[in-house]
């Protein structure tokens, strides 16, 4: 299911499982309640037999239902229900009198066993009945009779039914109460739980809500800060949005170096052409000597030389980003590529105190000689760009642990240090650094992109007790990308 | 008039510096922030030309802090950020204008003239002071149907005093607003001038326009002639 609702599900799963759990507890309540009705009801008839079966005494004459005489008495029977006996011996029969003439069912058990049924009245009425045969009962007075008329009957010669009922209509009218009492209260437990299941899903996503509704607002918002994750936001959502709110801050961070990077390009392209317009728009704006427009011409020149400058660079940032360029992989001295450049670094920028570390030795390493190459260069224009005139500039190498570590360090006047990463930018420069002083500000991201699809890694530290802004080189041996 | 321009990119400052002079302005460049800054804070000006991104401290920055004591020379934002947002960011920090990188240099000069006449309530590019007609575009001087030949300078002093027509302006003031170096406008210098702008504008017998207020300075206006 396609974003399934945390409600939805709430609800038929509890619904579901709630629904068994009270079936089956309702439906056992049922039957245990109705077992409980019936038996007490059989309980009632066996009691109710065995008192009639008391009433049928042997005496000399043969059985006497003791219960016609009591039927008599203004105490009455005390027997609720309808009951007939059969006379086996006899072969008669004699009812209560609610029977009038009508005939209960003729059944029974085993002697003493009573059984029971459930029958129907002529008018459709259920009963319930229990059918018992049992012999009559003797007392002594009835055998000191039978005995002093020399008459001695025996009980097992006189087996008697006794077939005693009482309507159900009652028993089902209030089994079937207790069944829709047990629905009802069935159906409104469910309803109290959904309903449970709504307020405490609405109130407990409700921060959600908040938060979802303050970051869509957000997003038509600019440079505003982030909202901040509810505090009542259930303990279990917390990492879920602590996790969106990273990824949105990382998503923020590139937005923002995406728009510094198109205002960088932006900047860098547009202010040389603003500077040649300019120049060119000047050139003609008046008649002017050749010597002039020469100059003129020669200005705008340069600009453009600037201008190629960037582009290129700008071209390599995206190659090296975009993994268009191949790393080639060739045995190379880095020692002598440092050598060669240090020293046309060193004729093309002089009046600085250069203090140079190399070992004496030849170091063989497997990579990209010319993106190396690259990367060095960069750093050493740097230091010789950024150091004041008559600065120093240290230059280190040595074998590292997996290749080679340079260190190329530098008198700095200024550094702040919030610029260290933002250096690494493209287009981005210190904070005292003119925007277009020598360059477009896109070496340092240059050799860091380098740096990486050499395997390598450069990292910046300033120290400002001394005022030395160093960078360290790392290279791999054997490059991974 | 005195213009500040702050632009880091030297062949685009070079080229409005030279093409503003050209057009009769005194200019003062500078390209940093805080050099900017500072000239600004202490000096007059008719029309500040302001870089964005500059170093030090950007030129929105400077626009504000101006803004913010109450300085309310017209200012011209010139910028590579052409979006619509920068540009309202621009000109709701108070700038007057906002011009986008490449721009054409005739057209930054257009602005600088319409804030400069803006900022003495004028309506045209021509001044008209009784029978005196100063027509700003072509620096031309025009008294009773007759042109004035004036040097660079006396233009500039007597375009100064035009532009603030019926207002004493002390020599000060007009140093200030018509030498290139700061210190150079001392007052005999600006008497001298003053006295070769009335000879040329008097040449034909006219009234004389320029009334020079005692301890004060100088005051043009046609109802003084």
């Amino acid at each position: 299911m396609k974003n399934p609702s945390i409600r939805v599900r709430l609800i038929f799963g509890s619904t579901l499982v709630i629904a068994g759990v009270l079936l089956f507890s309702k439906v056992t309540m049922y039957r245990e309640i109705e077992r409980s009705l019936r038996q007490e009801l059989d309980e009632q008839l066996l009691h109710s037999a065995i008192l009639l079966s008391k009433s049928a005494e042997l005496e000399a004459g043969g059985v006497i239902y003791e219960w016609e005489e009591a039927l008599q008495s203004t105490a009455g029977l005390g027997i609720e229900g309808l009951f007939q006996f059969w006379n086996l011996k006899t072969g008669t029969t004699s009812r209560s009198p609610d029977l009038g003439t009508a005939d209960l069912k003729f059944f029974h058990g085993e002697i003493n066993q009573p059984v029971y049924q459930d029958l129907h009245l002529a008018n459709g009425k259920p009963l319930r009945a229990i059918g018992f045969l049992h012999l009559p009962f003797t007392n002594e007075y009835g055998r000191d009779e039978m005995r002093r008329r020399g008459n001695i009957l025996d009980p097992r010669d006189y087996p008697q039914v006794i077939v005693c009922a009482r309507e159900t209509t009652g028993l089902e009218y209030r089994l079937d109460e207790t069944k829709r009492d047990l629905l009802w209260s069935g159906g409104l437990t469910l309803l109290a739980v959904w309903l449970a299941i709504l307020l405490i899903t609405h109130w407990t996503l409700r921060p959600l809500d908040r938060l979802a509704s303050s970051l869509l607002k957000r997003s038509t918002e600019v440079a505003t800060p982030l909202p901040e994750i509810p505090p009542d936001l259930p303990r279990e959502l917390v990492p879920l949005a602590s996790a969106f709110r990273v990824a949105l801050e990382k998503v923020e961070t590139a937005r923002a170096h995406e728009k510094d990077f198109a205002f960088g390009a932006a900047h860098q392209l547009r202010t040389p052409i603003a500077g040649i317009h300019a120049v060119l728009e000047q050139a003609i704006s008046r008649p002017r000597d050749a010597e002039t427009l020469s100059q003129r011409i020669r200005r705008a020149l340069e600009v453009t030389r600037d201008m190629r400058g960037t582009v290129e660079s700008l071209m390599s940032l995206a190659r090296l980003r975009g993994g268009i360029d191949d790393i080639v992989r060739q045995p190379f001295d880095p020692i002598a590529v440092l050598r060669n450049l240090i020293g046309e670094e060193e004729r093309h920028q002089g009046n600085r105190h250069l203090g140079v570390t190399l070992p004496e030795k030849p170091l063989l390493l497997i990579g990209d000689e010319r993106l190396f190459k690259v990367l060095v260069s960069i750093l050493l224009e740097n230091a010789f760009q950024h150091s004041p005139d008559g600065g120093r500039i240290w230059i280190e190498a040595s074998p590292g642990p997996d290749g080679l570590v340079l260190t190329v360090a530098n008198d700095a006047r200024s550094f702040h240090p919030e610029d260290a990463e933002r250096i690494f930018r493209p287009f981005q420069r210190g904070r005292k650094t003119s925007v277009n002083t020598g360059g477009a500000g896109l070496g340092l991201a240059l050799a860091r992109e380098i740096a990486q699809r050499l395997g390598g890694s450069i990292e910046l530290d300033w120290s400002e007790e001394k005022s030395v802004l160093t960078f360290r080189f790392e290279l791999a041996n054997h490059p991974s990308a | 008039m005195r213009c500040l321009l702050v632009e880091d990119y030297l062949p685009l400052r070079e080229s409005i510096r030279e093409c503003l002079r050209e057009a009769g302005y005194v200019v003062d460049d500078y390209g940093s922030g805080d050099e900017g800054q500072w000239s600004a804070e202490n000096h007059e000006y008719e029309v500040i030309i302001l870089d964005i991104m500059l170093p030090e401290v950007d030129g929105l920055t400077i626009l504000r802090s101006l803004r913010k004591q109450h300085d309310k020379t017209p200012v011209i934002l010139i910028s590579a950020r052409d979006a619509v947002e920068q540009r309202v960011d621009g000109l709701d920090a108070g700038a007057d204008d906002y011009l986008v990188k490449p721009f054409e240099l005739i057209e930054l000069l257009a602005r600088v003239r319409a804030l400069t006449r803006r900022r003495y309530d004028r309506e045209s590019p021509t001044i008209r002071i009784g029978d005196l007609i100063i027509d700003s575009l072509r620096k031309r001087a025009f008294r009773a149907e007759r042109e004035i030949s004036l040097t660079r300078l006396e233009y500039r002093i007597l375009a100064y005093l035009a532009h603030r027509e019926g207002q004493v302006v002390s020599r000060a003031e007009i140093g200030e607003h018509v030498y290139q170096d700061h210190d150079s406008g001392n007052s005999n210098k600006v008497d001298v001038y003053i006295s070769y702008l009335r000879r040329k504008l008097n040449a034909g017998g006219e009234p004389d326009l320029i009334q020079t207020i005692r301890g004060l300075g100088y005051v043009i206006s046609a109802e003084t002639a």
